[in-house]
């Protein structure tokens, strides 16, 4: 199954390296040949520890933190793509203690969505308030 | 890349420009900036051009030009740097290293090395002030600079 890589593209991120590191993963991924999709979100929120990247596991999302291209390769060979343990790992980002105690509103999705799928804003429940609208007052995009 | 000179068509082009925008709501500033993107910067002939275009008088453009800094009425080196120096990037060693910036390209703000290549511009605040001190080259967003980096960007842009 195609593995989820997230590397941020908010400025933050990008002021501190986020393209390069993406580059890098692409490079790494095209060479190794691996079955990788890099999705560029939004980022967490925890600035201090951008570029940080993120894996989607079975277990849930799993984090590694101030990432630089050069530490690239090094995460692939210590499994990255299934959350394997390397001295940048944070682990589960859901259990960041900075994460933890918070109550997400305005920014609950940021950083978990591709912002660029549509199944995935539907998944998380977009257009939803659309649909409420009697049918001939949808937008031609709902009709289907 | 912009073209630096202002062209003798100015006002022929800068008329083309405002009427592919004036249909926008509130066209003047994003007229301003293509304008800008142009000839790179905002040649004074451009005024009552874009003035009689919209029914403005020459003066409110004017205005509105003055007001805003990112509008320049003068040409640019090839690359601007823009070095924050608000409160967070200053707490964060700004200060230092507008000193080391300054000395590198031998200059102080608002001005142009004599090569033609860097303008360098304060800013006041880029948002990223989690990652200060920040900088802006040509657009791009540069954070948690240090000497060596700021060093690094400089070298690029004087190649
Ligand atoms: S103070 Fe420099 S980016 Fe906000």
């Amino acid at each position: 199954m195609t593995v989820k890589i997230y590397i941020p593209r908010d400025a933050a991120s990008l002021a501190v390296g986020a393209e390069k590191v993406a580059k890098a993963f692409h490079a790494e991924i095209a060479s190794r040949g691996l079955d990788v999709q890099v999705i560029r979100n939004g980022s967490r929120g925890l600035l201090w520890l951008e570029p940080m990247v993120e894996v989607e596991t079975a277990e849930g999302r799993v984090a590694y933190g101030l990432v630089k291209p050069s530490d690239v390769a090094s995460l692939l060979d210590a499994g990255l793509t299934s959350g394997g343990a390397h001295p940048l790992c944070l682990g589960k980002t859901e259990e960041l203690p900075f994460l933890k105690s918070q109550t997400r509103l305005t920014f609950a999705r940021c950083g978990i969505i591709d912002p660029l799928s549509l199944e995935d804003y539907k998944a998380h429940g977009g257009l939803k308030g659309l649909k409420k609208l009697p049918p001939w007052r949808r937008p031609r995009l709902l009709r289907r | 890349m912009n073209l630096h000179f202002a062209s003798p068509d100015v006002g022929a082009r800068t008329l083309e420009i405002v009427n592919e925008m004036k249909a926008l709501e509130g066209p003047l500033l994003p007229i301003l900036h293509e304008v800008q993107a142009e000839f790179g910067y905002i040649p004074q002939e451009a005024l009552p051009v874009i003035a009689r275009a919209l029914n403005l008088s020459r003066a409110e453009v004017h205005g509105v030009v003055t007001f805003y800094h990112d509008y320049r009425d003068h040409p640019t080196g090839r690359h601007v740097l823009k070095l924050c120096r608000a409160e967070a990037c200053q707490s964060m060693g700004g200060m230092a290293l507008e000193d080391k910036v300054k000395k590198l390209l031998g200059i102080d703000f608002h001005q142009t090395t004599l090569d033609g290549a860097v303008t360098l511009e304060p800013v006041y605040c880029l948002g990223l002030c989690s990652t200060a001190p920040a900088a802006m080259l040509d657009g791009e967003v540069h954070g948690r600079l240090d000497d060596t980096a700021i060093a690094e960007l400089v070298a690029g842009v004087r190649l």
